[in-house]
């Protein structure tokens, strides 16, 4: 955040992220007009910024440069220059999306629909085939009955690893795929052993949304402190105490709102 | 001509690059290379379109002076502020790297950064962490140990919430023991198995795509 934009841009921009930050934090209160305002801002720039990307990182590179460097080696007289010409089609397609905000000519936007629904739901296929489904089926057929590999694999063995494979470890992991695979299996009706193996299956799956759920917790509560850190670090007399002045404009915002213009519930 | 043509497009890209990646024939992949860069390009469109639409809508509103019109005059500043900003730091990065003989340069101290640095990545970060307090609300609800299954979820969430941060490992050394174990072991077995189950609708519903048995590109 420092030395790339010069003294007077360093000391807006510190200003700037301690405004968004206590506005955005603003709406722990209630929906409020500063939240709003900033919420809005969120959305403009984001779209500016993924309207930029698009661009700068795929248009221009795979379209624009694409076609000019075909140009070019077609005056060398070269074969690929006139090969790269295809990519027309591309933008072609791209601009009958456009035609979505025309209504009558709406329908025309299902073409590249089509391709680009085609083309990743083959490549989704593919790369979730290899990564998702074999993978770990492959992951999966560990050795359940080889002999230990240490004593440090023992649970609460003095110097355990709580991540080295063991028979105990490994037969849990396999026992835990079979059975929730198993739970989640609805093609036949679950009773005998079947209905035992779901009800394994449903405490690994409980036990598997509460370690999820608390890490996402935990995740959350590190942004949290990670956004707290930089107001400290940033709330210095050089810059003015940015943090105490716009918790106060905030604040005295909120007010003014509350007691002017808020309209109850009821009167609403 | 509107139904039967975006059904063709459709089969034909997605049988193509199914075949490529099971075949070595290499005019094969040099097509579904090329289909994949239609694809990927015409989705870049996608989002040009979103950014239009969303010009359109809210331009509208501001025009007609609608409820909440300052607010989406906000939107439509900044969003065209950046777009701005964001040309012109392509314009200096092109008129510098032509200088240095077509080598790419990347400037750093442009409006655009600035903007990403100071107003999209804080408001970010802390929408996200405003996240915090409403998934500890939530957990007030959801943690409460009425049957086995719900005092699963609640010892499991406890133990990997204390047993990662410091003061877990002062109350009792085997609580990051215990939570590096149910992260790496039971947990895994249960992701595994979602994935996989994921895995197996995922090819289910991209072949029935492909197969034109459901045709999601032909709604609106």
């Amino acid at each position: 955040m420092t030395g790339t934009y010069g003294p007077f841009m360093e000391t807006l921009g510190v200003w700037l992220v301690c405004f968004f930050t206590l506005a955005v934090f603003s709406f722990l209160y209630r929906d409020n007009p500063i939240y709003k305002a900033v919420e809005h801002i969120y959305v403009g720039v984001a779209a500016g910024y993924y309207f930029y990307q698009a661009f700068r990182g795929t248009i221009y590179p795979n379209f624009v440069l694409h076609i000019h460097r075909g140009f070019q080696a077609m005056a060398e007289g070269k074969m690929d220059g006139y090969l790269a010409q295809w990519r027309w089609g591309a933008a072609v397609l791209g601009l009958l999306l456009l035609s979505r905000l025309i209504p009558k000519l709406g329908w025309l936007s299902r073409w590249p629909m089509a391709l680009v629904v085609g083309s990743f739901a083959a490549l989704n296929l593919t790369g979730f085939a290899k990564a998702n489904f074999i993978d770990q089926v492959a992951g999966t057929m560990l050795p359940l009955a080889s002999a230990m590999s240490g004593p440090e694999a023992l649970p609460f063995w003095p110097g355990a690893k709580a991540a080295a494979p063991s028979i105990l470890n490994n037969a849990v992991l396999v026992v835990g795929v079979v059975t929730v695979l198993t739970y989640f299996f609805f093609s036949t009706r679950r009773a005998g052993l079947l209905g035992a193996m779901g009800n394994v299956g449903i405490w690994f799956v409980m036990i598997t949304f509460g370690a999820t759920y608390g890490s996402i917790v935990l995740a959350r509560i590190s942004l949290l402190i990670g956004r707290a850190t930089t107001l400290l670090d940033v709330n210095l007399p050089k810059y003015g105490y940015p943090a105490y002045f716009c918790a106060l404009l905030v604040v005295g915002c909120i007010l003014v709102w509350r007691l002017k213009f808020f309209k109850g519930e009821q009167e609403r | 001509m509107r139904n039967r043509v975006p059904v063709f497009i459709c089969g034909f890209v997605g049988i193509f690059m199914i075949l490529k990646y099971f075949s070595t024939y290499s005019p094969f992949a040099k097509i579904a290379e090329e289909l994949e860069q239609w694809g990927m390009v015409t989705l870049s469109f996608a989002i040009v379109l979103g950014v239009l639409n969303l010009i359109k809508i809210n331009l509208k509103a501001v025009m007609e002076r609608k409820k909440d019109w300052g607010y989406k005059l906000l939107l439509l500043v900044s969003m065209f502020t950046m777009m701005i900003a964001g040309g012109v730091k392509w314009y200096r990065e092109e008129m510098a790297g032509r200088a240095t003989g077509g080598l790419p340069v990347a400037i750093h101290d442009s409006l655009f950064d600035f903007m990403f640095d100071h107003v999209y990545f804080p408001l970010s970060a802390t929408i996200f962490a405003l996240l915090a307090f409403f998934v500890a609300s939530a957990a007030f609800r959801a943690f409460r140990a009425k049957n086995v299954h719900a005092t699963l979820l609640l010892v499991a969430a406890v133990i990997v919430m204390i047993g990662r941060v410091p003061i877990g490992g002062a109350i009792w050394k085997g609580f990051p023991w215990l939570q590096e174990w149910i992260m790496t072991w039971p947990n895994t077995a249960g992701q595994r198995a979602i994935q996989i189950g994921a895995a197996i609708g995922m090819i289910a519903t991209g072949l029935r795509v492909i197969f034109g048995v459901e045709k999601p590109y032909l709604k609106g």
